[in-house]
């Protein structure tokens, strides 16, 4: 199947139709102690000889959506994409914010049973996050899900046994939630402490796509640059909050934050209020009007004197 | 300054005492078409109320970016008020039904976050509600009095305690990949 | 760098009884960028305002805070002040001292202490205003009119008479509306035609009106002063300029349908004029039924036709017209009379509109009355009023407001020709305010002798002739059966279907039963939200003939005051987009309720598209700011609240709110502000932590 796939990208990059493939690929890296290793990175094919390099295994965690909206690639023709199931979603907010042209992609659906866990952490070796849901909602320990909108699908599964479940996000949040709000505020202050400002979220996030991010702004500079709580805390909460009711739960700012500040369990935290609010799920349908931009009537609010 | 926590178990006359030297700082973002001419009203019909509260007019509840309430905090503030025209009597016909939902999300958004929820207040006052305003900044000096303070960007409880009760090892990874000896002095840059 | 001046004003001792204003002044003075800073008695007296002016001069101030009542009191008075010498009037703010500060803190100190901040906040807000100028906007003095029935048509006639030219699109063959199909008119019983022809006959005399019947409004760009309207003229099949209105086209047609004029009690041709004083009096095709469409044979008309109108190629034809203003007068529908399944669906159970036709001289009937089953003169019939209406459960729980008024007419009418005849009438309450209209309603009972009977009916079935009606009255408390040959249903007036498209199409909000909404329920009732559009007549709520009328003509007046003026001129407190950050998510635009973002394309200089961003036509724009707060990269500023603005004030919030000693002794509770004792004070304290700080002595 993935051969097929070679031969037709192939044929669409030499004859134009196409312009890049944005994909899965491996690399060679070279680590600290001077061995060598393989690793599942993504990969920006504009030759038809690179082609090869083009896999789809258990590591391909990215979310290669984000990349649509960065500058560089928008003068590349048409992209060829590689999009799971789950990323998909991420589409259709792109979609749904006029960020992207449908017709500028081809989408390369894959079929996914889930993939691992990346990070460089404590997850490594388990199941992704994202995955643990995604399996879940579908009703089936091993759900097989394929993008029903792509214009080529991948049948093939990746090898592999199914890896084993990390922690579970709900469980998380659930915990959480019944901390006080002074220790709430002790855990996040915490966290956001350790933010360096790198803005690694920020890059990785494909609903980040601002020409201009907020938090670059210097007139007025609503929120500090400098890493300290207050610039942090700003920087955290408006992050969240721009991400309410666009956020798809890709998962990718908490995968590439370096000081592990676990992001998703804000970002988890509203994609469930807003489906418990306003019954509104992102990414759901490209021609749905976006959270903020529609309101109902009878909205809640008990929560106004 | 001091949190003023464990209220119960303090005597009255302590209470007192510090009650004298602290006093609430209130934002309140009204609306130019009802709050702001509630406001009015309650200034015409002489009602009073408590001076803890400082207005900023905008011309509609839609105007509120949830960055203005978040940075007053940032600014110092003790609590925020934000009040708008009662759904349907917009000036602008929708600006607070967009303006009910951003202020939904942002409320559980830094509720999560562990901020007080007797910081952060909203209400619909139209311009015939004069005195509900006056109860309105009655009700909220009063909730922002009792939450105290706000130091929530004072120095941090950095202590083993927070760390253990936290789930899922969550803020573990971070320090242990990163050797991450911290001078917390010189991060919150000040104290 | 910024050069302020503050003007504290005492109104009299207004503020200066519980605000030390000197003292404000003189903090006032004291604040970076402030240069001059003065209190006086009067601030909006001839004197004060001399003060600020020559401060102005003197001082080459860039801002005034103007420190007094109000700006919703004010702000006007000292921005024309200012204007008066060239200073830019929005470079002026004012500082709210004595609403929100002298009037409703007593505490002195306290009082102070918060005038005090207020003036800094605004210091800080003027310093960073920028100019702005009134955005001048021209207007095509041309209005169109949507809908031809009696408000249209009064509207119409109206902005004429001012002298401006007006379109009147009709979308059926002729225009008179419903008030055409009326017999005679409460609460005079003056013939309707009789009142209406002559007004449509002016219409199509009047050289300044431009009739489009047949026609409907395709598409509405543009904002007001600027509409573009797309109207699309049907295909008549008839070539109006070339028919003589002669009708023999008419009598030579062999296909008949139910008449929509007669509300489906009379028959039409294929090919037909609806009513012999329609205007234009030219005849039009039912492509629908014609057999030349359905079934390409026939083809009597065309032979027929003395000057060779008949056109069966004629297609659809767009024609775009710029307009300046807009009237909505689009009416409203009856429901059908079958909503209720207990009441059956029997052929002499018919709507009131249709027993208009009945009784009507012009009628299917010539006015003689027969019920539809068997054409005699019914002896007896039932009037059932709030059919559909006032009925949450259907979904209508609102007042069709006419029915009380034409039901007492029906009787009445009825009476005159069916001497003997009982006419009895199931109300729920009878709604009869207006001039003449409770009279009239006593006229049908008392002297027509109508039998008004309070209460519903629950069943209505046949029994050979008769149709049995069971109800109630609930004023006897008793159950009610009568035998009737006709029954006329009050259906519900409701608003024409798919009318919310054109709704949509003006940027006009419309209410759960898609009645157009009004700007403001009392202050605004004939104008809507998106300016340059009024409503007029029975598409806001339902409406009897002297309202619509009344209606129509504060419509064309306000009309006529925008075209009055040379340029339109607005506010210039209006939304700005960053063109440079926009990143063209477009959310602005959703939520925008006037419809005053548009999508605009960057190109380079070689014409390639670069991008899509949002634009703000300030025609429309209101100035809400809610595009403002929805834009995630705060690419858009509202003038005169920019963010900047914003942003200052709350970041000089704190400055110097240290108090050290406690507040002085004053009660603070709204409702306890006199006559407290040490006492009870004292316990107050202990309830009330939060009001007890301010309250202590010592």
């Amino acid at each position: 199947m993935m051969d097929d796939l070679k031969t037709r990208l192939k044929e669409m990059l030499t004859s134009g139709a196409i312009g890049m493939v944005i994909g899965y690929g491996q690399k060679e890296i070279y680590m600290a102690d001077g061995s060598r290793e393989y690793r599942t990175c993504p990969v920006f094919l504009s030759r038809d000889t690179e082609i090869d390099r083009l896999v789809w295994n258990r590591h391909c965690v990215q979310n290669l959506v984000t990349y649509l909206t960065k500058e560089e690639y928008k003068e590349s023709g048409k992209i060829a994409l590689m999009v799971k199931p789950c990323d998909l979603k991420a589409i259709h907010v792109l979609e749904q914010e006029k960020q992207i042209d449908r017709k500028r992609l081809f989408i390369i659906g894959l079929t996914c049973k889930g993939v691992m866990a990346e990070k460089m952490g404590i997850d490594e070796g388990h199941l992704a996050g994202k995955c643990i849901k995604c399996l879940d909602s579908s009703g089936k320990s091993s759900a097989v899900c394929t993008p029903d909108e792509a214009d080529i699908v991948i049948e093939t599964l990746p090898d592999g046994d199914m890896p084993p479940k990390g922690k579970d996000i709900s469980s998380d949040l659930e915990g959480f939630e019944k901390m006080p709000s002074e220790k709430r505020w002790a855990f996040w202050q915490n966290q956001f402490l350790k933010c360096l400002r790198c803005y690694a979220c920020r890059s990785a996030c494909p609903m980040c796509y601002c020409e201009q991010c907020i938090c670059d702004m210097s007139r007025p500079q609503w929120i500090d640059k400098s890493p300290h709580l207050k610039g942090n805390f700003l920087f955290h909460i408006v992050r969240a909050f721009h991400l309410t009711g666009r956020c798809v739960g890709c998962g990718e700012c908490e995968r590439v934050c370096p000081m592990g500040i676990p992001l998703m369990l804000i970002n988890q935290k509203m994609i469930d209020t807003v489906k418990d609010l306003y019954g509104y799920e992102s990414g759901k349908d490209p021609e749905q009007a976006p959270l903020l931009s529609q309101f109902k009537m009878d909205d809640d609010q008990s929560f106004i004197k | 300054m001091k949190k003023i926590k464990d209220k119960p178990q303090e005597s009255e006359d302590l209470l007192l005492e510090k009650d004298r030297l602290w006093q609430p700082r209130i934002v309140a973002f009204l609306c130019n078409w009802c709050s702001y001419a509630g406001a009015d009203l309650a200034g015409t019909s002489r009602i009073k109320y408590n001076p803890q509260i400082r207005i900023i007019r905008v011309p509609c509840s839609g105007r509120v970016n949830p960055l203005f309430i978040l940075r007053a905090f940032i600014d110092g503030a003790d609590g925020v008020l934000v009040s708008g025209c009662h759904p349907g009597d917009c000036h602008y016909s929708t600006g607070n039904y967009f303006a009910r939902r951003k202020f939904a999300l942002l409320k559980r958004l830094i509720e999560f976050c562990g901020m007080d929820e007797r910081r952060i207040h909203f209400s619909w006052v139209s311009a015939a509600e004069g005195s509900k305003w006056s109860q309105v900044v009655n009700d909220v000096v009063n909730a922002v009095y009792q939450a105290g303070p706000f130091t929530g960007f004072d120095l941090p409880v950095f202590s083993k305690e927070t760390e253990i009760e936290t789930p899922a090892d969550l803020c573990k990874q971070g320090p242990e990949r990163f050797a991450y000896s911290i001078d917390l002095m010189s991060r919150t840059g000040k104290k | 760098m910024a050069r302020i001046g503050v003007f504290v004003c005492w109104c009299g001792s207004n503020i200066a009884e519980t605000v030390d204003v000197k003292e404000v002044a003189k903090y006032a003075g004291c604040l970076p960028g402030v240069v001059i800073s003065i209190d006086n008695k009067y601030m909006c007296s001839d004197p004060g305002q001399r003060l600020i002016l020559d401060a102005i001069q003197k001082e080459k101030l860039t801002g005034v805070v103007v420190a007094a009542c109000s700006p919703r009191m004010h702000e006007v008075t000292y921005r024309r002040t200012v204007a008066q010498i060239g200073f830019n009037p929005y470079m002026l703010e004012m500082a709210n001292l004595r609403e929100h500060c002298s009037w409703v803190h007593p505490d002195k100190r306290m009082a102070t202490e918060k005038a005090k901040d207020l003036v800094r906040l605004m210091v800080e807000k003027v310093k960073r205003n920028q100019p702005l100028y009134n955005v001048q906007i021209p207007v095509t003095k041309k209005a169109l009119v949507i809908g031809g029935g009696i408000a249209g048509i009064q509207a119409a006639l109206d902005i004429a008479q001012g002298g401006y030219e007006v379109i009147l699109v009709e979308k059926s063959p002729s225009i008179g509306g419903h008030m055409a199909q009326l017999d005679e008119t409460f609460p005079t019983l003056d013939c309707s035609q009789c009142i209406l022809t002559p007004r449509m006959v002016e219409v199509a005399q009047n050289t300044r009106i431009r009739l489009y019947t047949y026609s409907e409004v395709e598409a509405v760009d543009g904002y007001i002063g600027n509409f573009q309207v797309t109207i699309r003229k049907k295909a008549r099949s008839v070539d109006i300029k070339k028919c003589t209105g002669c009708g023999q086209c008419i009598q030579k047609c062999p296909t008949k349908t139910k008449s929509e004029f007669d509300a489906g009690m009379g028959i039409r041709k294929a090919i037909y004029v609806p009513f012999p004083q329609a205007v234009p009096n030219k005849p039009v095709i039912d492509r629908d039924i014609c057999l030349k469409f359905t079934k390409d044979r026939c083809g009597a008309c065309q032979k027929v036709c003395p000057t060779g109108a008949i056109n069966y190629e004629q297609q659809d034809e767009f024609v775009t017209e710029d307009v300046g203003a807009i009237i909505c007068a689009t009416g409203y529908e009856l429901t059908e009379t079958h909503i209720y399944p207990e009441y059956g669906n029997d052929p002499d159970i018919i709507s009131g509109l249709q027993f208009e036709r009945l009784v009507s001289a012009s009628g299917p009937t010539l006015g003689e009355l027969k019920r539809p089953s068997d054409g005699n003169a019914p002896q007896s019939i039932v009037f059932l009023q709030c059919v559909g209406s006032r009925d949450p459960l259907a979904g209508r729980p609102y007042c069709s407001k006419i029915c009380c008024m034409y039901t007492a007419k029906h009787t009445m009418l009825y009476r005159h020709k069916v001497h003997n005849g009982k006419a009895y009438v199931f109300y729920m309450d009878i709604r009869a305010g207006g001039k003449n209209y409770d009279e009239f309603v006593r006229r049908a009972i008392e002297e027509d002798h109508a039998i008004y009977i309070r209460g519903r009916v629950s069943r209505i079935y046949r029994k050979g002739e008769k149709l049995i009606v069971l109800g109630a009255d609930t004023l006897l408390g008793a159950q009610v059966e009568i035998e009737a040959d006709m029954i006329v249903l009050a259906t519900a007036t409701v608003a024409p279907k798919g009318i919310e498209k054109l709704a949509q199409m003006l940027g006009v909000s419309y209410d759960l039963h898609n009645f157009m909404c009004e700007a403001h329920p009392k202050l605004r009732p004939v104008e809507t939200n998106s300016a340059g559009v009024y409503l007029a007549g029975a598409c806001q709520a339902p409406k009897d003939i002297p309202e619509s009328v009344a209606q129509a003509g504060a419509a064309a007046s306000k009309v006529l005051g925008l075209f009055g003026q040379k340029e339109l001129s607005r506010e210039p407190i209006v939304a700005q987009v960053n063109q440079s950050t926009c990143a063209g998510c477009f959310t602005c635009k959703e939520v925008c309720a006037y419809k005053a973002i548009e999508i605009r394309e960057i190109k380079d200089k070689k014409g390639n598209l670069i991008k899509f961003v949002a634009e703000v036509n300030k025609g429309k724009c209101q100035g809400c700011g809610a595009c403002a707060a929805t834009c995630r990269s705060n690419s858009i500023e509202l003038c005169g609240f920019t963010d900047s603005q914003i942003f200052s004030q709350i970041n000089h919030l704190t400055d110097g709110v240290t108090i050290e000693e406690p507040p002085g002794e004053v009660p603070m509770d709204a409702e306890e502000t006199q006559g407290v004792s040490e006492e009870t004070e004292k316990e107050r304290l202990i309830e009330k932590p939060a009001l007890a700080g301010q309250k202590v002595k010592n």
